[in-house]
């Protein structure tokens, strides 16, 4: 006997990609930045599961636009997790999003035992459904409370209210990515360092505000979009 | 089956051991549980610690041995008052429920201040540079918190603490943050004696402004509901397996090997097993602090005769 009690597991982390496809994405090469910064960003998260064997990073992706759909519907070890890209057209039904998100976190669903859940939300305007309805199931759901959120606001129109009260801790503010240098550092910040943070599972106190997982230092992006002609302004 | 009556050092085994999480070996970090137990002629007292691991609680692995010391003078105190006799329960319990989680904070915090005393974060170079740390990675503003305020150093030494007291007549369970009290019944059933609320990395701690009415206690009978085994582990352990039956597998295997190998063979494997787990599962510290009645070594030997006997008559 080499052991004592069941099956041994890692503990599991859940992230989720929920990216605004409406038509106002493919403005100024906004979707398409976006794209190739999750196809940069997955080789780096590969990096961070591998420098982590206790925790098993499971990937999903959530696109909205009129309506919502699964984009990568199933969790997908980061080792096999592909991006194909997003295409953008419709409007903003960001509350169907997060109906969608709140049935997959359902404990019933989730692993009672995993660490807490990385939600990265990206979008560009405002919602055009029940976005309130969408928020209440997400919270109402014990992993809705406890994810860890980001919200990164891409361009001059996004709903800065919106994506707060998305956060739901007055103490951390979505990011405003404004070219696409700045898009690419917060999508790797958000899938990288978030989730080295949440991986290591390291305890709490329950009662701080934003405890659940210590959120790391935002990077300091200093594009000069004036004179690099490779950056997109959005 | 002797049972030696009124001793509990002679009636209970004990067997613990705790190793450093795989995570903590890779990322340099100290083993942050610690746990304690006494065993006299009328009480076994068993207790474990877990320091929390994020960065500001950079001193948590001394909070929590100061966690277990705390509970043990405290909980022992107050049972020595009357032996918790059974005559007076109701009595016992309000004097349980109301008094033991504001005392062991109180003389968790004493011993907190008076460690904060002898070892300033000024003196020591390892805090000195965790607090450095803090404030590169999340804000002067922390940094300022711990070292300033009145009481934010208590911050540093952030724990959750379980304990267990047996006596003749009772035993008492007591829980405040993440970590697990698993007993088996004597017809074998295996219970947590409290729910498993927690979900995340979030937990209770003796370092939150208020944390006695967190507590969690159970006071039950030790005539009626005396368990064969029961064993308190961090949340380390539980974390490491893909499902609660697969934890609560934990106990079977004990009561199953205890009769069968006897209990040094658990006490020489156990540190290798839990190794073994925290490499293969959470990656966390783990401690497992194991209480089995000693009627329960007995016991195959019993059944094996029995089994003979009807082999025999089977014949």
């Amino acid at each position: 006997m080499s052991l004592i009690g069941g099956e041994l597991s890692k503990r599991e982390l859940h992230f989720f990609w929920i990216v605004d496809c409406s038509g106002s994405m493919s403005v100024s090469g906004k979707i398409q930045s976006l794209n190739n910064a999750i196809k940069e960003a997955i080789p780096e998260m590969r990096e961070v599961a591998r420098e982590n064997p206790n925790a098993e990073l499971k990937v999903r992706a959530l696109k909205f636009s009129s309506g919502a759909e699964w984009h990568v519907a199933q969790a997908t070890d980061i080792e096999n997790f592909t991006w194909s890209d997003l295409k953008a057209n419709g409007v903003t039904d960001l509350g169907k999003a997060l109906s969608m998100l709140a049935e997959e976190l359902k404990t019933s669903v989730m692993p009672k035992k995993g660490l807490p859940p990385v939600l990265v939300l990206l979008s560009d305007g405002q919602p055009t459904d029940d976005f309130e309805k969408g928020l209440a199931e997400l919270e109402s759901q014990p992993w809705g409370k406890k994810a860890v959120k980001i919200a990164i606001a891409i361009g001059d129109n996004a709903d800065h209210e919106v994506l707060q009260r998305f956060i739901g801790n007055p103490e951390i503010e979505p990011l405003q990515a404004d070219n696409s240098e700045e898009l690419t550092a917060y999508i790797k910040w958000a899938s990288t360092e978030v989730v080295k943070s949440a991986s290591t599972g390291s305890s709490e106190v329950a009662t701080e505000q934003n405890s659940n997982v210590p959120r790391p230092p935002v990077p300091q992006v200093t594009a000069d979009d004036d004179l690099d002609p490779n950056i997109d302004v959005f | 089956m002797v049972e030696t009556q009124g001793d509990l050092s002679e009636q209970w085994g004990l067997i613990a051991a705790s190793v450093r999480g795989a995570k903590h070996i890779q990322s340099g970090l100290p083993n942050q549980d610690a746990y304690q137990y006494k065993r006299a002629k009328d009480y076994l007292f068993l207790a474990t610690a877990d320091g929390h691991g994020s960065l500001k609680y950079f001193r948590s692995q001394i909070g929590a041995k100061l966690a277990v010391e705390a509970a043990e003078e405290v909980i022992i105190k107050e049972a020595l008052v009357d032996g918790f006799d059974p005559k007076t329960l109701p009595l016992v319990k309000e004097r349980v429920k109301e008094k033991l989680p504001v005392r062991i904070v109180k003389s968790w915090r004493e011993k907190v201040e008076q460690y904060q005393e002898d070892n300033p974060f000024v003196e020591d170079e390892t805090a000195l540079a965790k607090l450095k740390e803090i404030e590169t990675k999340q804000g002067p503003e922390l940094r300022e918190q711990i070292e300033s305020s009145s009481d934010g150093y208590l911050k540093a030494y952030g724990s959750t603490l379980t304990a267990v007291l047996v006596t003749e007549h009772f035993i008492l369970y007591l829980q405040l943050g993440d970590g697990d009290i698993v007993t088996m019944s004597q017809w074998g059933e295996v219970t947590r004696v409290f729910a498993d609320d927690q979900l995340g990395n979030a937990t209770n701690s003796l370092s939150m402004a208020d944390p006695a009415p967190y507590f969690k206690i159970s006071l039950t009978s030790a005539t009626k509901k005396k368990p064969n085994l029961f064993f308190i582990a961090t949340d380390g352990y539980a974390n490491s397996f893909r499902s609660e039956e697969d934890f609560f597998k934990v106990a079977d295997d004990f009561a199953e090997l205890l009769p069968k190998q006897g209990p040094q063979f658990l006490k020489d494997n156990l540190p290798t097993w839990l190794k073994e787990t925290t490499e293969a599962g959470s990656g966390d510290d783990i401690t497992v602090l194991l209480a089995y009645q000693n009627s329960l070594l007995t016991e195959q030997e019993n059944s094996e005769e029995f089994e003979t006997l009807q082999a025999r008559k089977d014949d």
